[in-house]
C-alpha cells in the first residue's frame, strides 16, 4: 500500500514539474512570439529531452553513483572488484530506480504533444538522428558522471560535485540559443549540455546541421575513454593503497 | 535567548565544517539565473513592461540575495530525525525543537553575508547602472524586509516539517510548496510581469512578501507608504503561520505520544 502511494506521488511529481516550467515558457511567449528564435511548442521539445535526460539519469546512473561512492567511502569496492566481470560495468551500472521511468515517458508525452501541435511529422532521417543523439547523449552524461566518481578516490565528499553539475544541467530547461555568444559555446563544447536536449530537439525539427550530430558521436566516444582510463588509473591507485 | 545562542553555536561549528556545502549550495542557486537569460534574450528586442535588460538583471540579482538570505532547507534535517526516531530525544529536553531548528536555520545566514556583502558591492561597482537602492533608509527598511520574509518562510517549512507526524512523505509536500513558492513570489518570474487577474490573486498569498515585496524595495519600486504597508502585512503573516503552527504542533504532539513514542 505504501509503494504505491510512493509511486503515486511519484507520478504527481513528475507531472507537475514539466507543468511548472510550461508555465514559466508560457509567460515568455505572454510578452514575446519566440524564444531564442523557438516558437512555443518547438521550445517544448527541448523541455520534454530535459524530462527524458533526467529521467534517464534518476534511473540509471544516480543510483549507481551512490553505490559506487558508499563503496569506496566503506571500501568495500574490492569485493566488487574481484569478481571476473568487468569491475567498471558492475560497479556503475547494476542499481536501478524504475520509479523514475515516469519522467522519461512523460518527456517523450511533451515531445509528441509539440510535434502534433505543430503539425510536423519528422521524417526518417531526422527520427534516425534523434535515435543516435540519445543514446550519444547519455554515454556523455554517464562518462561525466564516472569521471566526478572516480574523484571520490580522493575527495570523500564527492556527492557535492553531483550538485554542480545538476546546477549546469538545468542550464538546458531551455532552447542554448538564450544564452549570449560565451555561455552557449561553454555550454556547447565544454559542459556539453547542448547536446543533451537542445540539439536532440532540434534535429527532430531539421535544425540541426549534421555536423552536430557527428559531434555528439564523437564528444560520446571521446568522454568515454577518458573517463574509462581515469577510472583505471583511479583503481590502480586504491587497490595499490589498501593492499 | 540564551538556549539559542548555544543552539546557534553548535549550528555554527558544522556550518564552518561544512563550508564547502554552503558554498556549493548557493552556487546551484542556478534557475534565476537561467531566467534572467531567457528575458534578456527577450528584451533584446525592447523592453518587457517597465523591465528593461538592466532592470531584469538587478530584480534577479537581488532576487538571489534574497533567496540567500530567507531560504530555508532545515526540513531535511527534520525529516531524518522524525525517520530515525530522535525526535523523541529532542522532545525530552525542556526547550521546544522550534528554538533549535530556527537556531539551525539562521547559523547558515551570518556565512552567506560574509560571501553576500562583497559581492553585492562587487556588483553595484561592475555594473554602475544596477537599479538598486542604497541609501542608508532603504538598507535598513530592505533588512527589515528580509526579517519579515525569513519569518514566514521558517514558519512554512516548520509547520510543513511537523506533517511528519501524521505521514511519511513531507517532502512531497515541501516539493509541491517549492513549485507554489517558486512562482507565486516572484522568485522566477517577476511579478508585475503576469497577467493582471493572476497578480491580484497573488497579492492575497504570503509568498509575494517572503521575495517579490523584499526586491522591490531594494531596486527602489516602492513608496515609502508602499513598504511600511508591506512589512505591515509581513508580520499579519508572521502572526497568523505562528498561530497555525502552534496548532499544528499541540496536535502532533499528542498524536505523537497516542502512538507511542
Amino acid at each position: 500500500m505504501e509503494y504505491r502511494a510512493n509511486f503515486a506521488s511519484s507520478l504527481f511529481l513528475s507531472l507537475i514539474w514539466p507543468l511548472w516550467v510550461l508555465s514559466l515558457l508560457w509567460v515568455f511567449f505572454f510578452h514575446s512570439p519566440d524564444l531564442g528564435g523557438w516558437s512555443f511548442y518547438e521550445a517544448m521539445l527541448v523541455i520534454g529531452m530535459y524530462d527524458i535526460f533526467i529521467g534517464l539519469q534518476e534511473t540509471i546512473l544516480a543510483p549507481n553513483i551512490v553505490q559506487v561512492t558508499e563503496h569506496i567511502q566503506k571500501g568495500t569496492l574490492d569485493f566488487v572488484l574481484l569478481k571476473p566481470a568487468n569491475g567498471q560495468v558492475l560497479a556503475t551500472v547494476t542499481a536501478c530506480n524504475l520509479m523514475r521511468l515516469t519522467d522519461v515517458i512523460i518527456g517523450f508525452g511533451l515531445i509528441g504533444l509539440g510535434l502534433y501541435r505543430m503539425g510536423h511529422v519528422p521524417t526518417l532521417i531526422q527520427i534516425t538522428t534523434f535515435a543516435v543523439m540519445i543514446p550519444a547523449g547519455m554515454i556523455t552524461v554517464y562518462s561525466i558522471w564516472l569521471m566526478l566518481t572516480t574523484l571520490a578516490f580522493w575527495f570523500v565528499r564527492v556527492e557535492n560535485f553531483g550538485e554542480v553539475f545538476y546546477a549546469f544541467y538545468e542550464t538546458g530547461r531551455f532552447p542554448v540559443t538564450i544564452y549570449n555568444r560565451w555561455l552557449r559555446l561553454m555550454l556547447t563544447y565544454i559542459v556539453p549540455i547542448a547536446f543533451l536536449t537542445t540539439f536532440p530537439a532540434a534535429t527532430l525539427l531539421g535544425k540541426l546541421s549534421g555536423y552536430f550530430v557527428l559531434a555528439s558521436i564523437a564528444i560520446a566516444g571521446v568522454l568515454f575513454y577518458a573517463s574509462s582510463r581515469f577510472w583505471n588509473y583511479a583503481i590502480r591507485f586504491y587497490s595499490s593503497a589498501s593492499s | 535567548m540564551r538556549k539559542f545562542i548555544a543552539e546557534f553555536r553548535a549550528s555554527w561549528n558544522l556550518i564552518i565544517e561544512y563550508r564547502i556545502m554552503v558554498v556549493i549550495w548557493m552556487l546551484t542557486i542556478v534557475l534565476p539565473l537561467i531566467m534572467l537569460a531567457a528575458w534578456l534574450s527577450i528584451a533584446e528586442k525592447g523592453p518587457v513592461g517597465s523591465y528593461d535588460r538592466m532592470t531584469f538583471i538587478s530584480y534577479y540579482l537581488a532576487a538571489l540575495v534574497v533567496r540567500n538570505m530567507t531560504g530555508m532547507w532545515f526540513i531535511w534535517e527534520m525529516d531524518s530525525e522524525m525517520r530515525l526516531g530522535s525526535l523523541s530525544f529532542r522532545l525530552l529536553k525542556p526547550m521546544d525543537p522550534l528554538v533549535h531548528y530556527f537556531a539551525y536555520a539562521c547559523s547558515s545566514k551570518p556565512f552567506r553575508v560574509l560571501i553576500l556583502g562583497p559581492a553585492s558591492v562587487i556588483a553595484l561597482v561592475v555594473l554602475p547602472g544596477l537599479k538598486w537602492a542604497v541609501d542608508p533608509l532603504n538598507l535598513l527598511l530592505f533588512v527589515t524586509s528580509l526579517a519579515g520574509a525569513l519569518l514566514i518562510l521558517f514558519l512554512m517549512q516548520y509547520t510543513i516539517g511537523l506533517t511528519g507526524f501524521w505521514i511519511t512523505r513531507s517532502l512531497s509536500i515541501n516539493d509541491a510548496w517549492f513549485f507554489t513558492y517558486s512562482l507565486a513570489s516572484g522568485y522566477l518570474v517577476p511579478l508585475d510581469l503576469f497577467p493582471p487577474l493572476v497578480r491580484d490573486i497573488l497579492w492575497f498569498l504570503p509568498f509575494r512578501y517572503t521575495m517579490s515585496f523584499p526586491v522591490e524595495l531594494l531596486m527602489g519600486r516602492l513608496r515609502l507608504r508602499e513598504i511600511l504597508l508591506g512589512i505591515a502585512i509581513q508580520w499579519i503573516w508572521v502572526t497568523a503561520l505562528y498561530a497555525l503552527n502552534r496548532w499544528v504542533w499541540h496536535r502532533g504532539l499528542r498524536r505523537y505520544s497516542a502512538v507511542g513514542a
